[in-house]
């Protein structure tokens, strides 16, 4: 995968700082290590999107601290099949769809994992970044004093994310570090705003560890389909894609799968759950109490934002949640650009125009400003998706295991096979549950 | 890998049966046998495939899948 080449002297110097960060004293190790580190921070920029935003919402507003569990679990066992990736980018040293046409075929790289699973999905959801994004606008702009409608607002969300898409991979390193940079930042803005708001809501300690460690399910079908939903939701095919490709364009090697897997915890695991459960807390505070119950992100915010009191703490909550559709549009368009080549085999150009319009694709998620998302197209991206994401997971799997791929690199931990197969196996229950409800076996 | 291929199948299988059995369990109390026989069929699939592959390697080569840099 060509991009504007990060120098090989850049990388050399790379190579180098890793190996003297194993011989410092932790503190630096780590921040040595958080300086490098990237592709992991893009996943969980990706992955925090208005739909998981949403959920943690909802979930805080329903349930209170109660499913709090429910992420470290879900995004744990997320955690073995990015490893696979990573064993894949660093010693691997493959692109991976490619691969899956030559040994599984066709339908399971290009088709599955490429062009369903990663660019379809990106295209219908950045909708609902769009949105949700001027909706946010809309909303927090006459706080500071003006007013910013959403008929005209998505200029702006478009003109801001687009500077972004396109500045990926451009001039050399600096154009990944941007945006890498402005993914990091965000994280740290989320973090900051969500943060002060809770800290002015309040925690129920008791409750909030109560929901932490104790698993609690609401009873019957709605618990299931929670824990099955969760489980399998928080990672997914775009999830193991992207980072697999970012982490190729940061040219990481065998020496690099070691900064990968802190990649993964640092950038991914712990972004990803801190921030839900954030917002989860300021929710669990702040309408659960009060047994409010509405159903959409805006609605969700609009609702909340009188019981946060002060203006500035608003003010902070509508940025920090602006920072989550503007970084999961950035980061789903590049995923649908990298997808799209690799499902074609074009060789990846970001000066080209087809990366351009790859790239630029999921922008017609300005739609939504006016037009809801077309229900037949979400019906059936979402019954394909149903359907072959456990496939695609199989795939890795298969891959991973295989010495004809990996050679000696293949896995050699039983651990690590049953956490991908663990989440295999919910992927597999979305898709059973899926079939089971077209059939009328569903629980009623 | 054959075989891997033919566990992943079954898994699937033992999965659909549990949750088969699960949905009747659930509503009536009924196919309790089905849970119980597709979760010995998911456990012992996971528990198969799971395993690495440690034989030694002898002449296999690691098989070009594209470079990095291509």
């Amino acid at each position: 995968m060509k991009f504007d080449l990060i120098p090989e002297d850049d990388l050399k110097a790379e190579i180098q700082t890793l190996e003297q960060l194993q011989s410092c004293p932790l503190p630096k190790r780590f921040w040595g290590s958080l300086k490098i580190s990237g592709p992991g921070f893009m996943d969980s920029a990706l992955t925090l999107g208005a739909g998981t935003l949403t959920a943690a919402m909802l979930s805080g507003a329903t349930f209170g601290y109660k499913t709090m569990w429910l992420l470290w679990v879900s995004m744990g066992l997320g955690i073995f099949m990015m490893a696979a990736m990573a064993r894949f980018t660093c010693r691997g040293a493959f692109r991976v769809i490619a691969v899956q046409n030559r040994y599984h075929g066709w339908i399971i790289g290009s088709l599955m994992t490429a062009l369903v699973g990663t660019a379809a999905v990106a295209v219908i959801f950045n909708y609902a970044q769009y949105s949700l994004g001027t909706h946010l606008i809309e909303s927090l702009t006459p706080l500071m004093g003006f007013s910013f409608p959403r008929q005209y607002n998505w200029l702006l969300f478009m003109g801001i994310t687009s500077f972004l898409i396109l500045s990926y991979g451009r001039k050399g390193r600096s154009g990944i570090a941007l945006v890498e940079g402005f993914m990091k930042l965000s994280i740290g803005l989320m973090l900051f705003c969500f943060g002060a708001c809770l800290i002015l809501v309040g925690i129920d300690w008791r409750a909030f560890f109560k929901g932490l460690f104790v698993p609690w399910l609401p009873s019957g079908v709605a618990g299931l389909d929670l824990f099955i939903a969760s489980s399998a939701a928080a990672v997914g095919v775009m999830d193991w894609v992207f980072f697999h490709y970012t982490g190729l364009a940061r040219r990481w090697g065998r020496h690099h799968e070691s900064q990968a897997r802190f990649d993964i915890i640092v950038g991914l695991f712990l972004p990803f759950v801190l921030v839900n459960y954030l917002v989860i807390g300021v929710f669990a505070g702040t309408l659960y109490k009060q047994g409010i119950y509405p159903e959409t992100a805006p609605e969700l915010a609009q609702a909340l934002i009188p019981l946060l009191g002060p203006t500035w703490s608003q003010v902070l909550f509508y940025i920090g949640f602006l920072a989550v559709p503007i970084t999961t549009t950035v980061g789903m368009s590049l995923a649908c650009a990298m997808a799209i080549h690799e499902a074609f085999g074009w060789k990846t150009d970001v000066n080209s125009w087809r990366w351009r319009v790859s790239a630029l694709l999921p922008q017609l998620g300005f739609l939504a400003v006016w037009y809801p998302r077309p229900i037949w197209l979400v019906i059936m991206i979402g019954a394909f998706l149903s359907l072959t994401n456990n496939v695609v997971g199989w795939s890795f799997y298969l891959l991973l295991n295989d010495r004809r791929v990996l050679g000696k690199d293949r896995c050699q931990s039983y651990l690590w096979n049953l956490g991908i197969l663990l989440q295999i196996t919910l992927l597999n229950a979305i898709a059973i549950i899926y079939v089971f409800n077209r059939l009328g076996w569903w629980i009623k | 890998m054959k075989k891997r291929v033919f566990g992943l199948v079954f898994n699937f299988i033992g999965n659909a049966m549990a949750i088969y059995g699960a949905v009747g369990f659930i509503q009536d109390g009924s196919r309790l046998a089905w849970v119980l026989i597709g979760l010995a069929l998911t456990l012992f699939c996971l528990l198969m495939l799971a395993k690495p592959d440690m034989a030694p390697d002898d002449d296999y080569l690691k098989s070009e899948g594209g470079g990095n840099n291509d």
